[in-house]
């Protein structure tokens, strides 16, 4: 039985404007004991006073002193406010909740390849530093539409063994899809090396429906951080269920085998009332 | 020697165990009620249903405390039609092993009536009136104060459909037993007691409700005392001969041993279901079983209403 997540009302610190429409909002919580043993990938509940509360990942995470931020893409009301933050606002954030990224044994991998689509680089840079602080190679695959949205250049090369970027339009990096990457990357390994390989990926779904595809033609293993509409986070409502799953809890990070399982992976999505819609409408 | 019995029958259904998904979680999808039954629940109960879809309240919609969940979801809910794909998905994946009871609710007594008649035809067990949220103006708990209303909403449901009817009941009252007593008049079937409790949270740094519908329901533990006083004073009233559902903070063996001996047939979990896990059923259930084979009982039936003071 997990213990209730009750808010904390934290003071931001500061507001770092990543991109036009991209910001990491820092602020440090004091309940520290509940905050540090967030595993990456797992995900707060975030209010913004007067708005609305939204789940998000952590993509900042940082001891003496404690810090801890997020990575917001301004695509709607609520992550324009929390864009608009300034210093000394109040939000209120609780969790952690669901589960996060599973750091394999050293024994059985020794490389994580990160595949990162748009800001889904929020959820997997923290787990991509901590893969690489467990000694862990890792390959770094980011993608985004244009240069703009290509969040982290600079951080993603200081915790990566190698890292490609690529873009829809060929603004930096490959011109193409971050999975064209990917596969470029499984073809150049033996089998042995790809069966000592996990790969951690978070982006749009569509995306990840090919690193699926991907990983099961080379028999490689993963896991996947999942998105949904979520109003409770703490697995009540349901409205983030995916075929019985419910994301905020069984998720958000499902492993290959449990998303092989998830009819509705790559396929549908429910809005707010829990009317199931087709992924393609969801995508955004 | 045959070990003792978990089925129960309440209003003329019966169920495996006394052991029912309560409405509104974990029950957005066929599926999702499914993995209950899989993980142990005897029954279902759906999201509260009306004829047209909600989107419920802005968020946020939630807040926990150690002690309870306070939650003004707003009755999200795709309608009937748009819910009709979860429950056939449901009846064909559990086959039948596990009953589908479908909540209601509407703006009317003539929109509660109608949404009763068309869950009626998604194949469900029985009716459970929401007559009890607190979360959504002029729906629900405006028409579960009132001992007239109650008794003319469960008329028309009952005239409506043919499949038993349940009535939820609020806590927020000042005689459980006259809203009882008020179902009991209009030919319910059943009781559920209790719903969650009207209550709010404020804070302090930005003075504001956090709450996005300024009040919410109070569920879990804290609200656990009250619903077992309610389910208590129904059965032992002399006034109402209604089978109880006992609903309210439930989430050990010992929580759902205190209400059938309050006078629950079967009982309700939700809250547990978000604090635990929908193993929360199976961990009851094997509780249950090592009490009744060390107390030499039988069966469910043999507990319900067991609990006497020396002064009831």
């Amino acid at each position: 039985m997990r213990a209730p997540g009750e808010m904390e009302m934290v003071k931001v610190l500061k507001v770092i404007k990543e991109s036009s429409s991209i910001s990491t909002v820092l602020f440090s919580p004091v309940h520290i004991g509940r905050w540090s043993g967030l595993v990456p990938g797992q995900f707060l509940m975030v209010w913004i006073p007067g708005t609305d509360e939204v789940p998000m990942s952590v993509s900042f995470l940082k001891r003496e002193p404690f810090r801890m931020g997020m990575t917001v893409q301004n695509i709607g009301e609520a992550t324009q406010a929390l864009c608009s933050l300034k210093q000394g606002d109040w939000i209120g954030i609780r969790g952690p909740y669901g589960y996060g990224f599973n750091l394999p044994s050293n024994v059985d991998k020794d490389l994580i390849i990160g595949v990162s689509g748009g800001v889904g680089a929020a959820s997997t840079i923290l787990a991509m530093e901590w893969a690489r602080s467990e000694d862990f190679r890792t390959v770094n695959l980011v993608g985004a539409r244009d240069r703009s949205l290509l969040v982290f250049r600079d951080r993603w090369r200081s915790i990566s063994d190698e890292v490609r970027f690529s873009t829809d339009d060929g603004s930096f990096g490959h011109k193409g899809l971050v999975g064209d990457l990917l596969n470029m990357e499984l073809l150049a390994m033996s089998d042995h090396e790809r069966q000592r390989t996990m790969v951690f990926t978070c982006g749009p779904e569509i995306m990840m429906v090919q690193v699926k595809r991907l990983l099961d033609q080379f028999g490689v293993e993963g896991q996947f951080s999942l998105e949904r509409f979520m109003k409770c986070g703490i697995g009540l409502c349901d409205s983030c269920s995916a075929s019985g799953k419910r994301v905020c809890m069984d998720g958000p990070v499902f492993s290959g085998d449990a998303i092989s399982l998830l009819r509705d992976f790559g396929r549908s999505h429910r809005d707010r009332s829990g009317r199931p819609l087709p992924l393609k409408e969801c995508v955004r | 020697m045959e070990g003792p019995k978990l089925d129960v029958e309440v209003a003329g259904i019966r169920f495996l165990n006394p052991l029912i998904l309560a409405s509104g979680v974990a029950d957005e999808t066929g599926a999702s009620m499914a993995e209950a039954v899989r993980m142990g629940a005897g029954g279902v109960v759906t999201k509260s249903l009306s004829l047209e879809p909600r989107e419920g309240h802005p968020n946020p919609c939630v807040v926990e405390f150690p002690y309870g969940i306070l939650n003004a979801m707003g009755l999200p809910n795709p309608g009937v039609r748009g819910y009709s794909d979860e429950v056939e998905e449901y009846l064909s994946t559990t086959r039948g092993s596990a009953p589908i009871i479908a909540s209601v609710f509407g703006s009317s007594i003539e929109e509660y009536a109608m949404a009763a008649g068309a869950v009626k035809d998604l194949g469900v067990h029985a009716v459970e009136i929401n007559g009890s949220c607190p979360n959504a103006r002029g729906l629900g708990l405006q028409f579960g104060q009132d001992p007239l209303v109650i008794e003319d909403l469960v008329k028309e449901v009952k005239a409506t459909v043919p499949i038993p009817v349940f009535f939820k009941l609020t806590p927020a009252c000042s005689s459980i037993v006259d809203l009882a007593q008020a179902a009991q008049m209009g030919g319910a079937d059943g009781l559920v007691a209790v719903n969650t409790m009207p209550a709010m949270k404020i804070d302090v740094r930005t003075r504001m409700p956090v709450l996005t519908n300024v009040t919410g329901g109070l569920s879990g533990p804290a609200l656990r005392p009250v619903g077992v006083r309610c389910v208590y004073q129904i059965a032992n009233s002399g006034k109402v001969h209604l089978p109880i559902i006992g609903a309210g903070g439930i989430s050990t063996w010992e929580d759902a041993l205190e209400y059938i001996m309050a006078g629950a047939s079967a009982v309700q979990i939700g809250t547990a279901v978000t604090w635990g896990n929908l193993d929360v059923f199976s961990k009851i259930k094997e509780g249950m079983m090592t009490y009744m084979i060390e107390e030499r009982i039988g069966r469910i039936s043999d507990m319900v209403g067991s609990a006497k003071g020396v002064r009831s």
